[in-house]
């Protein structure tokens, strides 16, 4: 990513099956990254990871459709209480 | 930079994708979360370009540019990256090799001049030490000395049989 320099780098889950040490080590490597030319779209299952690479804006994605927007204290909010409203609000 | 309107995407038959909108301007980091099977995966496949997710509806730009039409390494080119969950191995390719390919392809692309092997090894230090990866392996150490393994190996080989006949089998590192 740093030799490539993208303008857009989308990273699919890049913390699943790692450390809290190589998750930190990814994460430092995305934030030296961050520029204000360079964007970033972090697809994750958990919110461990952006308590290192804070996001400006969080989408809650279900049924295909972002069903949500909002700031990094929404993924908080998801940690804590699931996606079963969001997953409902889909179905509905 | 990044606008994606009203994606509808299949996999298989099935509609994954239903109409997603996001809109990513420069310089902002967006996280996408959701649960199993929202279609989280799907999305980064649509816009790697990735073979059987077709595109029913809706539109991906770059910069204003289309990118649904381009094979993923013209994405690439036009500054599209994407780390995978989990990175594929080719056998046999360092990830140096790799790496140094992808760069010249994208330097040619844009009617640079390649770089050699020690200038491309030059730029790769100063990135490490940038992004402070000072583990040997990770710069490909470990790879070139498996590399030079090969090739003495091949080099051997050939010495062995002087009509060049050389069994793909004595090729392999033992």
């Amino acid at each position: 990513m740093a030799l490539l320099q993208p303008a857009i780098c989308i990273l699919d889950e890049t913390d699943s099956g790692l450390d809290i040490d190589a998750l930190k080590v990814v994460a430092d490597g995305v934030n030296a990254l961050r520029s204000p030319d360079r964007s970033f779209v972090v697809i994750t299952h958990y919110q461990r990871l952006l308590d290192h690479i804070v996001p400006d804006i969080v989408h809650v994605l279900s049924d295909g459709r972002i069903v949500r927007t909002g700031g990094p204290e929404l993924a908080l909010d998801l940690e804590k209480n699931g996606y079963a409203a969001y997953v409902a609000d889909a179905a509905a | 930079m990044l606008e994606i309107k009203n994606l509808h995407a299949r996999v298989g038959g099935r509609e994954i994708l239903k109409g997603l909108t996001l809109t990513v301007n420069p310089g902002e980091v967006h996280a996408i979360m959701g649960p199993n099977g929202a279609g989280k995966s799907t999305l980064s496949y649509i816009l790697a370009g990735k073979d059987d997710y077709e595109v029913t509806d809706g539109e991906v730009l770059l910069n204003g540019q289309s990118i649904l039409d381009l094979a993923p390494n013209e994405r690439s080119v036009a500054g599209l990256f994407l780390a995978f969950q989990y990175p594929i191995e080719i056998p046999g390719v360092a990830t140096m090799t790799f790496l140094k390919a992808a760069l010249n392809a994208h330097r040619k692309a844009k009617g640079d001049k390649e770089l050699t092997t020690p200038e491309f090894m030059k730029l790769v230090k100063g990135v490490a030490e940038k992004l402070n990866i000072t583990s040997e392996h990770h710069l490909g150490h470990a790879e070139a000395a498996g590399q030079r393994r090969l090739l003495r190996r091949r080099e051997e080989a050939r010495r062995d049989h002087a009509d060049g006949a050389v069994a793909a089998g004595d090729l392999h590192p033992r």
